[in-house]
């Protein structure tokens, strides 16, 4: 039997590599996806499409509750509410948002705990949405509705600089 | 030679995947070593190096350089190695108690040592391992390999007397 020595010295004198039989760049290659340049170019996209939905959504609004329009040959159809316009943007923006957070590398220190503030503005768009179906016209709750957006996506804007810098 | 790694991996973080490719020819040999040595599979050392380099790329943005990049990428090796140790151990299903004939690598032209390191029962093999060759503390390896720290201590011991026995009798 090898003393403890002479066993130390064998392990000592171990190769520090030994090379794959094969090469595994081929198949190592095609699993490596792409860097995504997280630029501020798609969020430069979300912000305006916001700013713009911000913008004209006041001055569309009706004087009165509409159920149903009247189109050129004179057929009744229902009208688009605002509620409606409202959830499909929002859907839009989480669903952009969603995307923008999975592709990030590394959550950088200081926002470990996003999803729970993205979840807070959820629920919290949500019992607005909700109130907005009891009164579909109030400017107040609208406008709380936007101001909530337009915070949850500066948030997330600032997630991906920080990001970025790090 | 140092300032042409620093130059490659400063361009893999940027996403040039032949800078990455650079990387993994001048590394692939130490992380595929690592491999072997824990799990004694040819077929999975080379899975585990393919792994190790997806996360490494994945991870590359991220290092920020407290360390060099060859400790940095050693450590993703041993925990990607140590992650499909653990697999196989959920999926072995039989206590480890008799040095077992692995018979998985027949790798002649290795040294002696060498192919009795790959002959070690599996838990005192991955100990040995990460404790005489990767450098790890008992309680390191406890946390990674999910054992209690007075297990590795004997696993490594009965590693080492496994291997001199071994390496004495050829």
């Amino acid at each position: 039997m090898k003393t403890e020595q002479q066993l130390d010295a064998m392990i000592s004198q171990l190769a520090p590599a030994i090379e794959p039989q094969r090469d595994l760049w081929p198949e190592l290659s095609a699993r490596l996806e792409p860097r995504q340049r997280r630029g501020y170019g798609s969020w430069m996209g979300v912000a305006a499409a916001a700013v713009l939905t911000f913008w004209f959504w006041p001055q569309q609004l009706p004087t009165a509750p509409q159920d149903v329009v009247t189109n050129a040959q004179g057929q009744s159809m229902p009208a688009v509410s605002l509620l409606d316009v409202s959830r499909q943007l929002g859907l839009q923006l989480e669903q952009e948002q969603t995307r923008q957070l999975k592709a990030l590398q590394q959550i950088p220190d200081g926002f470990t705990d996003w999803a729970q503030q993205i979840a807070i503005w959820n629920k919290a768009q949500a019992q607005i949405e909700l109130a907005l179906q009891f009164q579909p016209d109030n400017q107040k709750l609208i406008q709380q509705l936007q101001r909530l957006q337009q915070q949850q996506l500066s948030y997330i804007a600032k997630l991906v600089e920080t990001s970025e810098l790090t | 030679m140092q300032q042409q790694l620093e130059t490659w991996v400063h361009q893999a973080k940027k996403g040039d995947q032949q800078a990455f490719y650079q990387l993994y020819h001048q590394f692939k040999g130490r992380v595929y070593a690592i491999c072997l040595r824990l799990l004694a599979d040819r077929g999975q050392a080379e899975d585990a190096t393919q792994e190790a380099f997806v996360r490494a790329w994945q991870q590359l943005p991220g290092f920020r350089g407290d360390s060099s990049f060859s400790t940095w990428l050693h450590s993703i090796s041993s925990r990607t190695a140590v992650d499909i140790w653990r697999k196989n151990k959920v999926m072995r299903l039989v206590v480890d108690e008799e040095p077992e004939e692995q018979g998985y690598v027949d790798a002649p032209e290795m040294p002696q040592l060498e192919q009795a390191i790959l002959r070690l029962p599996s838990q005192a093999r991955a100990v040995f391992v990460l404790f005489a060759l990767e450098g790890y503390q008992h309680n390191e390896i406890a946390e990674m390999l999910g054992i209690a720290e007075g297990s590795s201590k004997a696993q490594y011991h009965r590693a080492r007397q496994l291997l001199r026995s071994w390496v004495d009798e050829n």
